[in-house]
């Protein structure tokens, strides 16, 4: 649910007092791999460079292998491997791309700290007018005071 | 109701911090907003009808998605967070049906999971108290 630990305000509540409406679109089914230039990777557009000394040779071996195009390069004394633009990056692996496929569309029991009796409506129309509902509800009941 | 198409949610942007919406959409893999519940369940018989209000206007956001770094996708809305306190507005579009929300940004992380994805998280409150309403 929280994989990352991220800061967050407290609720006021437990968790057991909170509705939560929810789309999901993970990886494994709504990404596919992309190339650098399908995302407008910088570093295929403009090229890059890194110095020399951070480089060990059983990488520079592996740059030469992966078939990168580099120069070295002297700036101010210090030698740098300078990439040109319109190759594919050290980051390539982890460029995705959405495909277009319909998100699933979920409404639970709880908030962030726990869901439970996870819900899946099967169209977009269902999830925003249940959700509309629910929200009608509270501002009426905020408008009565 | 009008007819509609089958293709349901079109739009999700969230302002960067000069306050242009920036259409992020498909940076997202997840989306949650939790309200609160039905009031009969949140009020207890001994709890002031203060705290109840106070229930009633807690909304908390979190949007999980892939690192985007082109220019306007979701990095160049989210990298400020950390360094501006603004109120960003968070609008969903589906149907023709727009839901605002003002939302204050906690947080914005960074995660590199051994599937060599990365992915980033940003969880953040209702920062104007107003009750967000599709419309």
């Amino acid at each position: 649910m929280d994989p990352f630990n991220v800061r967050r305000i407290q609720p006021i509540g437990p968790a057991s007092r909170y509705k939560t409406y929810g789309a999901a679109a993970p990886i494994r089914t709504h990404f596919r791999k992309a190339t650098c230039a399908e995302v407008d990777c910088v570093d295929y557009l403009k090229g890059w460079r890194t110095k020399a000394i951070l480089v060990p040779d059983n990488v520079l071996l592996d740059i030469k292998r992966g078939g990168w195009k580099f120069v070295r390069v002297d700036f101010d004394g210090e030698e740098f491997l300078v990439f040109e633009a319109g190759q594919r990056c050290f980051r390539f692996n982890t460029h995705r791309k959405r495909l277009d496929r319909e998100f699933k569309y979920l409404v639970a029991d709880g908030d962030w700290r726990g869901l439970a009796n996870t819900r899946v409506h099967t169209r977009f129309d269902f999830w925003q007018e249940d959700f509309a509902l629910h929200q009608d509800q509270i501002k009426t009941r905020i408008g009565r005071g | 109701m009008a007819k509609t198409t089958g293709m349901g949610w079109t739009t999700l942007s969230v302002d960067d911090s000069s306050g242009t919406p920036q259409a992020i959409l498909n940076d997202i893999t997840n989306f949650q907003f939790s309200t609160p519940r039905a009031v009969q369940d949140v009020t207890g018989l001994n709890k002031s009808a203060i705290e109840r209000l106070e229930l009633l206007a807690d909304f908390s956001i979190t949007l999980n998605g892939v690192v985007n770094v082109a220019s306007n996708a979701q990095h160049d809305v989210f990298k400020t967070v950390p360094s501006t306190s603004v109120n960003r507005t968070v609008t969903i579009v589906g149907n023709g049906k727009t839901l605002p929300n003002e939302t204050l940004f906690t947080d914005y992380q960074w995660n590199r999971p051994q599937d060599g994805s990365l992915t980033w998280s940003a969880p953040g409150v209702l920062a104007d108290g107003t009750v967000p309403t599709w419309a």
